[in-house]
């Protein structure tokens, strides 16, 4: 096309232009009939949907491996981290942290906690319970004991693992659900969901946040109770 | 006397030719975007051209209609108008590849809102909605109106467009884990309002036991409401997705009970931004695929919506 003369190119734009309208008027039609004979209900996921895909065996292959060598390295000791965070979020991020997006997005922070549990609401499948960490009798954060896990901080909380990198949005989530699984299938399956107020809880875990004056919540990936 | 005249005649011409030829070096910045009869697509054109318009380019909004034939068309003409940079909502994630290459190979670089594609390395910038995640949320607050049991139906969107099947992956993902809730109807009503009404009266007489709709977009969940309302099961709890002004409206009333907003107006602002820096200084300091999350919309902040963006 670039070697044509203007005349010709102009000719050749406006036989597309022409053709396009022609194809446009069919493409219109085919769809509105299809559509009303067949009142298709997509399936979840539709064109994203990709049976080859297991997002389980994958998280699986790398958990021992990648995830939690990377999650150990970047730990920050809560009570100190929370302190870090309130003088300089963006700094503590930086050491504490990760984010795959740049400035202004909220940072997903990797921690060691251990306190003392003074509520918990066990009723929901997405339970959960409240933990004083520096020893005033008041919550600090909510600590996620599932079996339902919200939110993406363990998937966003890892360098290794990229949106650019995933196929399409529907399978960068099926990441993050099947590390949520893996969580609560390695930390929180066997913790009890009696009697827990009053414990004292050790948890290696993750959260997102962009402000530090948030009490946090915690997906923990290893977490242990005292013994009675 | 003539000559002074002739001269400041001249003078002025002189002045119009640099004005006009300033206009005219102005860069161009196409917006291709699907029809604004939908707000969110035109709330999408209008802060694009806003941010290019104050950034100093000239645009040219163009409208594939979701047709990627279409879409092929308007590629050409920002094409041959020279367009130095695209932001485009596209028409179709495989559809819309060739077209961005195209405008790739004539030196052209793509900026991307809303919906992504199905390759990476042709467009510079994918900002994508988060379609999946504000599906999530969604679904977890209708998990949470519902008391986490009962009976419910979901209206799906077009087949055709990609969103339809990611939200509803979104809602299921949640709502499936839910042993106590049931869905008893599922039913497309492609994005249309008259088509929910329908579709809602007919589940409802299948259904009559029913307490709670999901629904793919706001449009439905308007269609879904006024059937209700003319059923007299205002106590059913309906939650939409986009985050409307007519949804924002009817949740301030006590109606409909939440939706989701996708954050359209910022996006296509940081889209033109990042096509700035990139024309500017060769890169975009950004990943090429970024994600963007929605909002979670209901009583305690419908308040603040306003047109796509929530006020602070």
């Amino acid at each position: 096309m670039r070697s044509l003369s203007l005349p010709h190119r102009l000719a050749a734009i406006t036989g597309l232009v022409l053709a396009g309208i022609v194809l446009h008027g069919v493409h219109v039609e085919r769809r509105a009939s299809g559509s009303a004979a067949a009142g298709a209900t997509p399936p979840p996921g539709g064109q994203f949907a990709n049976r080859a895909f297991d997002a389980k065996a994958q998280v699986g292959d790398i958990w021992d491996a990648k995830v939690m060598p990377a999650l150990r390295a970047r730990a920050g000791e809560f009570v100190a981290l929370r302190a870090a965070m309130k003088a300089n979020l963006d700094d503590a991020g930086a050491k504490h942290g990760h984010r795959e997006r740049g400035e202004g997005a909220p940072w997903n922070f990797v921690t060691h906690l251990k306190g003392r549990v003074v509520a918990a609401d066990t009723e929901p499948s997405a339970a959960t319970m409240d933990v004083d960490a520096d020893g005033d009798g008041k919550a600090d954060a909510t600590v996620q004991i599932g079996p339902v896990l919200r939110g993406t901080a363990l998937r966003d909380s890892l360098p290794f693992i990229s949106f650019t990198a995933s196929a399409n949005q529907v399978e960068y989530a099926q990441l993050a659900n099947a590390f949520n699984d893996e969580a609560f299938a390695r930390a929180l399956k066997a913790l009890p969901r009696q009697g827990l107020v009053g414990r004292t809880v050790d948890l290696l875990g993750v959260f997102t946040t962009d402000d530090a004056a948030d009490d946090p919540t915690i997906t923990p990936v290893g977490l242990t109770l005292d013994p009675t | 006397m003539k000559l002074t005249r002739l001269l400041s005649a001249l003078a002025a011409a002189a002045a119009l030719g640099l004005a006009s030829h300033a206009a005219a070096a102005k860069d161009l910045i196409a917006i291709i975007v699907p029809s604004p009869d939908n707000p969110f697509f035109k709330s999408e054109a209008v802060a694009a051209e806003a941010r290019a318009k104050a950034l100093g380019y000239d645009t040219l909004v163009l409208v594939h209609d979701d047709d990627a034939n279409k879409q092929n068309e308007l590629f050409d003409t920002a094409i041959a108008r020279k367009a130095k940079a695209i932001i485009l909502d596209n028409a179709g994630s495989e559809a819309s590849v060739a077209a961005v290459a195209k405008a790739k190979k004539a030196g052209i670089p793509s900026f991307l809102v809303d919906r992504e594609i199905s390759q990476t390395g042709i467009a510079v910038t994918q900002i994508v909605s988060n379609n999946y995640q504000g599906a999530q949320l969604g679904a977890e607050e209708f998990v949470k109106l519902m008391k986490e049991k009962g009976n419910f139906v979901e209206l799906v969107g077009r087949e055709a467009d990609i969103n339809a099947g990611v939200r509803s992956k979104g809602y299921h993902d949640v709502i499936d884990k839910y042993p106590g809730l049931k869905m008893v109807g599922r039913q497309s009503a492609n994005w249309s309002q008259p088509e929910a009404f329908k579709t809602m009266e007919s589940l409802l007489q299948a259904n009559p036991d029913i307490k709670g709709v999901i629904s793919g977009n706001d449009t439905m969940a308007m269609g879904a409401w006024a059937a209700l309302v003319a059923a007299k099961r205002t106590d059913v709890i309906v939650v939409g997705f986009d985050g409307s002004n007519d949804v924002r409206d009817s949740i301030l009333k006590g109606g409909i009970k939440a939706t989701v907003l996708q954050p359209a107006f910022r996006q296509s602002e940081i889209a033109v931004e990042q096509a700035d820096k990139f024309l500017k200084t060769g890169a975009t300091g950004q990943a090429e695929k970024q994600l963007m999350d929605c909002v979670l919309i209901n009583g305690k902040n419908a308040a603040r919506l306003e047109t796509f963006q929530l006020k602070k």
